[in-house]
């Protein structure tokens, strides 16, 4: 599911099932533009693990975020990006199969989670690229009800990126360079969409 | 015409010429919202780390086209790179360059590639000395008492 309760391309099990819902996303983040009401303090309390490895990148965008009240940590790579939430990784950077005992990995991963509300992430930082961390996130999240939005930064802008990032399980992605306003609108709807599933 | 005037009227006329000549584009503009009391030298950090890790890259791209055989995907990795980082800080034609020249690296045109190296480094480097000019005359302006006008 994404936040808005509707099924995730990562859930489609036929194309057309996912370009609708690829273009269920796209509809909506245009509405969210037309419809932005960013305020100064609009992301404030919220903490935010950004994955960027370009410094200039990752300089603009926390300052973006941290005017905006949000708590930024940065991130260079994917591989520290999912060590930050907790997701076990191997020596060489893929998933490791050698969990914890289940009890103890959920509540870990519960702690881990709920210390960051969402993760911006290049699609394609050093490392460990976002579409590969985005993975072992949302595996890391089985059986723990938790879903920390991720939101692709691509510089690329075009359709089959688009639905990459769907695929893998992004709930949203950002062209760069970042259109301020559709980014902190892009946080506050995916952001207050968690807030409410975590009360249920 | 006070001497403030004076200085206020060269500031903004030397500013349009930047935009006018493609040097900066609207996203500089974003990036001057973006500074505050609580940032006041925010455009002038960013503008650092842009020349820094674009010199990095510039150096990256001329030792590997030095190398044969020549690695074109690491040379258009360098330059997705500072296109990445030039179109965030609305440097233009610093970005207009890199996307010819991630054209050159993927026709894998070699000398395609030195002429786009040597115009991404001519670039850049009147990109600073535009910059370098621009934050002296606002620093002039504020030594003299005044503010920055706001782009219109």
């Amino acid at each position: 599911m994404n936040e808005f309760g509707e099924r995730t391309s990562s859930h489609c099990n036929n194309e057309e099932c996912k370009i609708t819902c690829n273009k269920r996303v796209s509809l909506l983040q245009q509405s969210m533009r037309s419809n932005s009401c960013v305020t100064k303090k609009s992301l404030d309390g919220l903490r935010i693990l950004l994955a960027e490895d370009t410094p200039v990148l990752q300089r603009v965008a926390s300052i973006m975020l941290e005017k905006l009240g949000a708590r930024v940590l940065a991130v260079g790579d994917g591989l520290q990006a999912v060590k930050a939430l907790n997701c076990e990784v191997d020596s060489e950077g893929t998933e490791s199969g050698q969990h914890s005992s289940n009890e103890k990995r959920i509540s870990l991963a519960k702690m881990q989670f709920q210390s960051f509300y969402l993760v911006p992430m290049d699609s394609q930082i050093l490392k460990m690229d976002g579409y590969r961390a985005t993975k072992i996130i949302r595996k890391s999240e089985d059986g723990t009800g938790m879903h920390i939005p991720i939101v692709a930064l691509t510089a690329h802008g075009m359709s089959s990126d688009e639905a990459k990032c769907m695929e893998v399980g992004m709930n949203a992605y950002l062209t760069k360079p970042i259109d301020y306003e559709l980014m902190v609108s892009t946080i506050m709807s995916l952001t207050r969409r968690k807030d409410s599933m975590d009360e249920e | 015409m006070d001497i403030l005037a004076q200085l206020v009227e060269r500031f903004v006329n030397y500013r349009s010429s930047l935009y006018s000549d493609s040097i900066l584009d609207d996203q500089f503009t974003e990036l001057l919202k973006l500074q505050d009391e609580s940032n006041p030298d925010f455009v002038v950090e960013v503008a650092s780390l842009f020349f820094q890790d674009a010199e990095k890259i510039i150096n990256n791209i001329a030792s590997a086209l030095k190398q044969g055989p020549v690695d074109f995907k690491q040379i258009d990795a360098n330059v997705h790179q500072l296109k990445g980082s030039s179109s965030s800080i609305g440097a233009g034609r610093v970005k207009n360059t890199c996307v010819a020249f991630r054209a050159y690296c993927e026709s894998q045109s070699f000398e395609g590639c030195l002429r786009c190296l040597q115009q991404v480094r001519h670039e850049c480097t009147l990109l600073k000395s535009k910059l370098d000019m621009l934050f002296m005359l606002e620093q002039q302006i504020l030594t003299a008492g005044g503010s920055i006008p706001p782009i219109k």
